[in-house]
């Protein structure tokens, strides 16, 4: 155990300022933007290719799907439902498989990894 | 069959953790090993919520966390329990979390698999990046190399280890892993890595150095689905997001975007993220499936590791380490098998008695039943944290009521809202899914 320190009485008063100098100033602090989905796809970086690695295999299908969870499931809302049809803007996949996972049952969805040197590249991970 | 490719020993598919761990061993023991790697570098298209642990990392790579490019070591580990407007925290930190050689730290994934990378390339294996793997090249049931997106791609090897991921195209091809994931097996989660000043960071979480946090929240963090929030501080960074069940996130109907959103604006979790800037945004499939998703871990000629294999503990948040550790063994397999001159799946069977015989497999049997159980008890997710918290806001509000009618009011209130009989077999239910 440690010796208690000694008691402060008959030491005169003193600011901390007086002891450490004055205070550092605080680090500069931003409140926090709210950033929509495009602006946070904005700080990736990506590499599109020219074609899609997602393809929809038959519209009819989803035409019929009541649910249509890929237009809401993905992180980048790669799909949307556009003119009575999804429409697949792949350029902002983060290539994670969601869709491919919730699409399962109906099989509509050709779902492979863009090509080599191509898609998202993560600097932090 | 003729060959029409380069060959080696072993062909590695994915730099990831339990690919460049089997990959790094493989080359040391002087087996010639190819890594293909779809992204630009080793880590590029890898991620992970950020806690390393260091002692099955040291069990590839000894001493490490010397010279490589580690963010902070947690000394802390922080468990939330939120509320719509309320947090119930429990912490436990310890000075021996403080000290070498340390028990895990946050990593960014980019940068120390590309580290991990160096050393794989040092010890003598050939990484070739920018490739994807498209199919196995099979010879009647056996594997006998990889197909290349590449021109005159053709690899050929005695084994071919798939650390392809947890979406394993490759895996699913050979016929391995039989059927897809069903949601419920399946988490999705998105990140952001939030950058703030060293001393913010450290002022915030009551650190100093390169001491660090982690933080992992329940229930409101997800709107009450099956999953978890977390953030993990970095050197000059926050990693902070959240993850739940496919199944869940499609019944509900929730963007996880928004799921995120609807996070870091907690009013506990929004002080800790004010002033921060977005530097990424990332989201990850995690195996949830425990035990039961395991597929069948090796066949003639291939072996599958890590996310592919579906190794994760979902209850300790341990994947990168199963990960490490299949690696290692898929490495020891392959020496045998080398040794014997045999790759057939009986000799390469080693590598599942290896994992049957681990700690990893125990784990993984001691929560088999989780998963299932509290996705079929969202009381755990919404009823029983929103109890604990009016419970303390009850007690703490000091408003001229006795603590004696407090605590008859929080008692009746409970029983009010959910039957004892219920509640009883709730706790009995948990404590024997987790026991």
């Amino acid at each position: 155990m440690k010796k208690p320190a000694p008691c402060r009485a008959g030491v005169p008063e003193f600011t901390l300022s007086e002891v450490e100098g004055p205070a550092a100033p605080p680090p500069e602090i931003r409140t926090m933007k709210k950033l929509t989905l495009e602006q946070k796809l904005f700080l990736n970086g990506f590499r599109p290719d020219r074609e899609s690695h997602l393809r929809i295999i038959d519209q009819a299908k989803c035409r019929e799907c009541k649910l249509r969870q890929c237009t809401y499931i993905c992180p980048v809302n790669s799909y949307r439902w556009e003119n009575d049809q999804i429409t697949v803007f792949f350029e902002g996949c983060l290539e994670c498989g969601a869709c491919r996972i919730a699409c399962q049952d109906c099989k509509n969805l050709e779902w492979s990894y863009p090509r080599g040197g191509f898609g998202v590249n993560y600097r932090t991970g | 069959m003729t060959e029409r490719g380069e060959r080696f020993d072993v062909i590695v598919v994915g730099a990831g953790p339990s690919g460049l761990s089997a990959a790094y061993l493989l080359a040391k023991a002087g087996l010639k090993v190819v890594v293909i790697e779809r992204g630009d570098f080793p880590g590029s298209k890898n991620v992970m919520g950020g806690v390393l642990y260091r002692q099955p990392t040291e069990e590839v790579f000894p001493g490490f966390w010397r010279e490589a490019p580690l963010e902070r070591h947690i000394v802390e580990t922080q468990t939330w329990v939120l509320t719509e407007k309320a947090a119930l925290k429990a912490a436990h930190r310890h000075q021996a979390f403080g000290e070498e050689p340390y028990n895990s730290f946050t990593v960014l994934r980019a940068r120390f698999d590309k580290w991990m990378g160096q050393q794989v390339r040092a010890a003598g294996a050939l990484i070739v990046s920018e490739t994807v793997v498209e199919n196995a090249i099979m010879d009647g049931d056996r594997v006998v190399g990889v197909h290349t997106g590449r021109p005159d791609g053709d690899v050929y090897a005695d084994v071919v280890i798939a650390a392809d991921g947890v979406n394993s195209l490759l895996a699913q091809k050979v016929g391995l892993r039989k059927k897809e994931i069903p949601t419920h097996e399946a988490a999705l989660a998105v990140k952001e890595v939030i950058a703030l000043p060293r001393e913010v960071i450290q002022d915030r979480f009551q650190v100093t150095g390169d001491q660090g946090v982690t933080i992992e929240m329940y229930a409101d963090a997800t709107w009450g689905m099956v999953g978890t929030g977390f953030i993990y501080t970095n050197r000059d960074s926050l990693s902070i997001g959240c993850g739940a069940l496919i199944s869940q996130l499609v019944d509900r109907g929730v963007t996880p975007n928004d799921l995120l959103e609807h996070m870091k604006s907690h009013p506990a979790v929004a002080p800790l993220v004010e002033g921060g800037e977005t530097r990424e945004y990332l989201a990850h499939l995690i195996p949830e499936g425990g035990l039961y998703g395991v597929p069948k871990l090796s066949t003639h000629g291939m072996l599958v590791v890590g996310d592919a294999a579906m190794l994760v503990n979902s209850m300790h948040r341990e994947g990168s380490n199963l990960a490490m550790l299949s690696g290692r063994f898929a490495a020891q397999a392959v020496l045998r098998a080398k040794e014997w001159k045999d790759f057939s799946g009986e000799a390469l069977g080693y590598y599942d008695q290896l994992v049957r015989d681990s700690f990893m497999h125990k784990d993984l049997y001691k929560y088999r039943n989780m998963g299932r159980f509290f996705e079929s008890h969202p009381t755990f997710f919404g009823f029983y944290p929103d109890l604990l918290n009016e419970a303390c806001r009850e007690m703490l509000t000091v408003d001229g009521v006795s603590k004696r009618t407090k605590q008859r009011k929080i008692f009746w209130n409970a029983l009010r809202r959910r039957m004892p009989w219920r509640m009883a077999l709730d706790f009995y239910g948990a404590w024997r899914s987790i026991a």
